[in-house]
């Protein structure tokens, strides 16, 4: 047989690779102290504390309250959005196509602040609202705000994965229901829907689980009120007992772990029937669309509408903020605006390095992790080891861990361990804070997409002569190289927003555009910041346009 | 010494038995054809050959070469046992032209270009596809699609070759002139070739060995002629050919004559299992052996027609007895309701 | 007579260049301020060929860019590796490195007072004697490690349209019956710090707490008003500038001040019972690996160039008595004199971090919070 050890080491190395962090958080929730302080000794006192906070059961409850809710706001209009935009001819798809991805543009601070400054009590929406209606009546740091902001901007997370799905299903069955006179809506919810039902429901997994690490939208929002999510909660023993008390934050991560478990079963048995839909065959798929009329034109509004609220709004807010001094219902326009703020950051020397950085991380960085990923799903790939499938068990597990604290666990790990010690304070080592956070979304991208390549075109290749790496490189990497264009694209979207996993990472040097707008926010520049929120999503936008460009398809 | 040599492959899928003892050889030059209905494990048998499925037990040799042998632990991967394998789906690379499908098995061989050149340019002449080496797979028909699926299996001299329902994909017409083709492509090679199907009729005509395989077992192996007048087992009989069956009760056994009872019908036959009086047996006729007969004819049984339907170069009726069904293929129509269907002893399998 | 000889010539050409370098000459040696002992320009050479110094900072690299600006002019020689990081934070990453024997900082400054006492009590400051210790106030100096560079008031910040300068409170108690009185008009509009969620929140209170009850006081009134408690800064001031607060309690200084110059309708109050003075601490590791640098990083701070430049520059608040302008020692001293109540750094600051104490204190706060709902 095949000698396939190399599938086994690298899902060996995979394993430590993710194991490593969360042996070292479980090994610190059972101490009194931090780990590597010589007074700690095991105790279950943390999590004693901890379960005795009624503070923690009211984050828990937050916490589920908020991933159900983004569930059952995003996964149904992600679903709606793709059947409209891959299976009808509703009006406007082409212009939306693009479009649709936006709001993942903006870092969840960014997005909060944005709300803020345009929808908040001051905002400058509000205020219009006001003068037309009277009185506005929602307040941005209510929690049924905080869950339809979330919600709404976790929409294209969830069309990503369904309109993948739907662009490889062929449409024979629907038009065989429609011939027999079923309308669009029946034929989406009892023929489409059932065909892509394994897509769906990945993404409903995967939403409630980006639920759970939620810190950004959540620290911003609700800050005033002091509602918690367990990010937030977790956040708080950096200062309430004086120091930092890691054991107490190690129990919460143990905890979103726990949760985890159940959520990866479920999400396996679920992938077991995605096998089923590899299509990337010498026969190309026709796909016929469903016609909607007149009908069409209410969808498409209200995507409009969407976008509006969900990227419009708050980057206006944002934009705005950039360019004036002072806002508020007791500050007139045409006084304020200044292209002041600008120049001072152009003034800051930090500045050209934070962008530097970002785009380094970002961009190379970005292929570095895809990189990764591709060579860990080779390796799962048609595999019938059992250590790799194991993986599909242990690769949510990083995901549990918010940015912050794998942060800190990697910068320990890196400090520990004696070979690592010399770099850890480096871009490299940011980068692989990065790689680990990103390993469940980014690593299920490029699985998918290998999954997409017919099996018959692989085994051509072994008949014709092919060796294991040749056929990856003849024929998996090629047919799937939408995919993972798409997934580096997605990495760098994703990095240039990132902003706490790399705060203990960051050496002389090394900021990044995300740590200087929380830096700037911190100390109270809110002009600078919002400045350099523009400019961050500027470049961000940038990235993606070019990538369009060049045919990348975000949903390839 | 046969070019592939196929003993006792055992398979399962967990603990699902797929292949249960499978053995047959090919020579140099024949074709095989593995026959069955979908789940026999045929094709699972196809890929097993090639490497692209493991079995447990078993030994297959190609050209004289232990390829896999399930007591001494050998399995040699797919991509070094050197054959050539045409997918039904084609399985071409969507991202590769005509040429490049073809010569990928030549360059990792590592030959030079200019013999890449050479062997492709004459493997496509060889096949009628000059002027397509350029195109993209869909681009061409089905047809153009499968001949450059077969180019590429033959183009670096495989001995053996390997092929998983070829025609299935092609429409009525066009298989008729593929199936010629691709028996006289094979003979003039002098490969040895097995091909999968689940026609009987194309596996008549172009294979000079038939492996019947039901249930992961071979049912009967021998040449078309052998399978079609002697089979030895009822599924045999009942898969090739077009066939009357009648199931009824042995009423008398002289020697090897069978005498049964189906539904009122009193139908003689030879007996090929070892069934008792008061067994419920089948029995099994070809359609071209049956004829209109006359009262009194020996083996004859009036019958009412059902229908007749004209098929171009003969007609088809349909007579009924009680609750029997006929076949009955003639030159001409017969406009009788009744008739008397000649069911000949010499030609009735009973089993 | 005086012959105009070649030789006479040439010796005056000579003094005249030695005139012309002279000041050059000068200007090298002012960067080492007067009264220094002679031997300091040994440590400038050394800290010279070191070449850089390792700063872990909270303070925000867009406040400490004139600082930074200035030390380079002042020593070109030095590079200044400045990275910024949250007090708690950074008290994370130097215990880290520190237990991992990688601390790679030479200089730590924080404005943590709490958590720069427990790491000098942790034994990772190193013991160092500057020459500009005399200058610095007795209070803000600990056992020649941690020298306190700052002088910062905790001072209320109001947005003067919605409160009037006449009737904003001066003192703790007034705010509180200000507030009670006005509950309704003031509902959702007060903020202050979260004591559970911010070091510095919690360090500013609590010392209110032990100077005087009428702390309580006002924690009743921010439940009557339903205050709303932040983390950052940042948001606090962008609120009360834009109307959506009205007033803020206990911000510290600097960003108060900073935000009062870009926004007319942003003012601040110096509490007249007391106000509240912290110190940014800064101390040497004991592990540097630029030692000599770091003690020329340290002194520059302490000098009255450096005051200058963090008072009238980085808007900081110099401690220095000698150092003259709005955002100074000086000032505030002379404006305010007795009510100005600083935190002295002493043995005192450990009992901010007893887990317990804490504990407790937010229990009281919760309850007094509560108890001013209704």
């Amino acid at each position: 047989m095949r000698k396939e050890y190399w599938r086994g080491l690298i899902a060996g190395f995979t394993a430590l690779f993710i194991l490593a962090p969360v042996a070292l958080i479980i090994w610190q929730s059972f101490l009194s102290d931090a780990f590597f302080n010589s007074l700690a000794k095991p105790t279950l006192e943390a999590y004693q504390f901890v379960f005795e906070d009624p503070d923690f059961w009211a984050a828990l409850r937050n916490t589920l309250i908020l991933s159900c809710g983004m569930v059952i706001i995003a996964v149904p209009l992600g679903a709606v959005l793709a059947f409209l935009m891959v299976r009808t001819d509703m009006p406007g798809r082409r212009i939306l196509e693009p479009l649709v991805f936006l709001p993942l543009f903006m870092s969840p601070m960014v997005l909060a602040f944005g709300y803020i400054v345009a929808a908040g009590p001051s905002g400058f929406f509000a205020l219009w609202w006001k003068q037309i209606f009277g009185s506005i009546w929602w307040s941005v740091y209510s929690f049924p705000a905080l869950m339809t902001v979330v919600g709404l901007t976790h929409i294209p997370h969830v069309y990503i994965y369904v309109s993948t799905a739907l662009r490889t299903v062929p449409s024979d069955l629907e038009e065989a229901a429609r011939v027999a006179g079923a309308s669009p809506i029946k034929v989406a919810l009892r023929i489409t829907l059932p065909l892509v039902w394994p897509a769906v429901a990945i993404s409903a997994v995967l939403i409630f689980f980006l639920g759970f690490e939620l810190f950004g939208l959540p620290y911003v929002l609700g800050d005033q009120d002091g509602r918690m999510v367990l990010a937030t909660y977790l956040y708080k023993y950096n200062t309430l007992l004086g120091r930092p008390a890691y054991q107490f934050m190690a129990v919460i991560v143990i905890c979103i772990m726990f949760i985890t478990l159940p959520l990866v079963v479920l999400q396996r048995r679920m992938l077991q029937s995605v096998e089923r839909y590899s299509t990337i065959g010498s026969k190309a798929t026709r796909s016929t669309v469903i016609p909607l009329g007149r009908w069409g034109y209410f969808p498409c509004a209200a995507i409009i509408a969407w976008l509006g609220f969900a990227v419009v709004l708050p980057l206006s807010g944002v934009i705005l903020r950039s360019l004036v001094t002072n806002w508020g219902p007791l500050v007139s326009f045409q006084d304020v605006l200044t292209l002041d703020h600008y120049r001072e950051l152009g003034n800051l020397a930090i500045t050209s390095r934070a962008i530097i950085n970002t785009l380094i991380i970002a961009l190379l960085g970005g292929l570095a992790s895809v990189g990764i990923y591709v060579l860990i799903g080779l390796a799962s790939h048609r595999s019938k080891l059992a250590s790799t499938r194991a993986l599909d068990f242990l690769i949510l597990l990083p995901r549990s861990m918010p940015g912050i604290v794998a942060g800190l666990v990697i910068f320990w790990l890196f400090l520990f361990i004696p070979f690592l010690k010399p770099f850890v304070a480096s871009l490299g080592a940011m980068w692989i804070a990065y790689t680990l956070v990103w390993l469940p979304f980014g690593l299920r991208l490029v699985s998918n997409s290998f999954a997409q390549v017919g099996k018959e075109l692989e085994e051509a290749a072994y008949v014709a002569g092919a060796k294991p790496w040749q056929v990856a490189k003849d024929v998996i990497l090629p047919l799937a190289k939408g995919g993972l264009m798409a997934a580096w694209l997605l990495a760098f979207l994703l990095y240039s927003r990132e902003y706490s996993t790399g705060i203990f990472l960051m050496g002389q040097g090394n900021e990044v555009m995300g740590t200087m707008l929380v830096s700037l926010w911190n100390g109270g520049n809110i002009d600078v910041a919002s400045t350099l929120a523009v400019v961050n999503t500027a470049i961000i936008g940038a990235g993606i346009a070019i990538a369009l460009k060049f045919g990348v398809r975000l949903d390839a | 010494m046969p070019e592939l040599l196929v003993e006792n492959i055992y398979l399962r899928y967990g603990t699902v038995p797929v292949l249960r003892g499978a053995s047959f050889n090919v020579e140099r030059g024949e074709i095989a054809a593995l026959l069955g209905s979908s789940g026999s494990g045929k094709t699972t048998l196809l890929r097993t050959i090639a490497g692209l499925e493991r079995a447990y037990q078993g030994k297959i040799e190609i050209s004289g070469k232990t390829v896999f042998d399930g007591n001494a632990g050998v399995d040699i991967p797919a991509e070094k046992r050197g054959l050539g394998f045409v997918f039904q789906s084609y399985a071409l690379w969507p991202n590769r032209t005509v040429y490049d499908n073809i010569a990928y098995g030549l360059r990792l061989r590592k030959l030079a270009s200019a013999e890449i050149n050479k062997k492709v340019g004459n493997v496509l002449d060889a096949l009628g596809l000059e002027k397509l080496s350029s195109r993209y797979p869909n681009q061409l028909s089905g047809g153009q699609q499968q001949r450059v699926a077969i180019a590429r299996s033959l183009v670096y001299d495989p001995a053996v070759l390997l092929l998983d329902e070829p025609l299935s994909n092609l429409d009525a017409k066009l298989r008729d002139e593929a199936r010629a083709f691709l028996k006289e492509l094979i003979k003039r090679e002098e490969r040895a070739a097995v091909i999968v199907t689940h026609d009987q009729v194309e596996a008549l005509a172009v294979a000079d060995l038939i492996v019947l395989l039901n249930g992961g077992v071979i049912e009967q192996s021998g040449t078309p002629e052998d399978l079609y007048k002697n089979p030895r087992t009822l599924f045999a009989a009942d898969f090739i050919g077009n066939n009357i069956k009648f199931t009824g009760k042995i009423i008398n056994v002289e020697a090897e004559l069978i005498v049964m009872d189906c539904e009122g019908a009193i139908i003689y036959g030879k007996k090929l299992s070892n069934k008792e009086i008061g067994d419920e047996a089948t029995a099994v006729c070809r359609l071209d052996c049956l004829s209109i007969g006359k009262t009194g004819d020996r083996d004859c049984i009036e019958m009412s027609k059902v229908t007749s339907m004209f098929l171009g170069e003969r007609w088809e009726h349909i007579f009924r007895y009680n609750h029997l069904d006929v076949r009955l293929q003639t030159a001409d129509d017969i406009p009788d309701k009744k008739a008397f269907i000649h069911i000949p002893r010499d030609n009735v399998w009973i089993f | 007579m005086y012959k105009l000889t070649r030789r006479s010539a040439l010796y005056a050409l000579f003094s005249a260049t030695m005139c012309l370098s002279i000041p050059t000459f000068v200007q090298a040696q002012t960067a080492i301020p007067e009264g220094y002992p002679d031997s300091y320009s040994g440590i400038v050479a050394k800290a010279e060929q070191e070449g850089s110094v390792v700063i872990y900072a909270n303070t925000e690299n867009t406040a400490v860019t004139p600082i930074l600006d200035d030390f380079r002019k002042a020593f070109p020689k030095i590079r200044v590796d400045y990275i910024e990081i949250r007090s708690a934070d950074l008290y994370s990453r130097v215990s880290s490195e520190a237990a991992a024997n990688a601390l790679r900082a030479d200089l730590v400054w924080s404005s943590a007072m709490d958590l720069q006492y427990q790491m000098v009590h942790e034994g990772l400051a190193a013991d160092y004697a500057s020459p500009e210790s005399k200058n610095i106030p007795n209070w803000a100096t600990f056992q020649n490690k941690l020298y306190g560079v700052t002088f910062e008031p905790v001072v209320f910040v109001y947005n003067s349209k919605m409160v009037s300068q006449q009737e904003m409170p001066k003192t703790r108690l007034g705010l509180a019956k200000f507030l009670e009185a006005n509950s309704e008009r003031f509902k959702g509009k007060v903020t202050t710090y979260d004591p559970e969620r911010v070091g510095l929140g919690f360090f500013a209170v609590s010392h209110d707490a032990k100077i005087s009850d009428d702390l309580w006081a006002l924690v009743k009134a921010f439940g009557a008003t339903d205050t709303k408690f932040y983390i950052s800064t940042g948001s606090m001031l962008e609120k009360i500038s834009a109307g959506e607060h009205a007033i803020a309690y206990n911000i510290v200084g600097p960003y108060a001040f900073l935000r009062a110059m870009r926004d007319p309708n942003v003012k601040i109050v110096m509490p007249e019972d007391y106000t509240l003075i912290i110190t940014r601490g800064a101390y040497i590791t004991n592990s540097a690996p630029h030692p000599n640098a770091a003690r020329v990083f340290l002194d520059y701070l302490l000098s009255k160039r450096g005051q200058n430049v963090i008072a009238n520059e980085a808007h900081l608040f110099s401690i220095r008595a000698d150092v003259d302008g709005d955002s100074t020692a000086a000032r505030l001293m002379k404006e305010y004199g007795d009510h100005l109540r600083p935190v002295p750094i002493d043995e005192n600051l450990a009992d901010d971090l007893v887990p317990a104490k804490r504990l407790k204190f937010f229990r009281k706060w919760d309850q007094v919070f509560k108890s001013g709902q209704h």
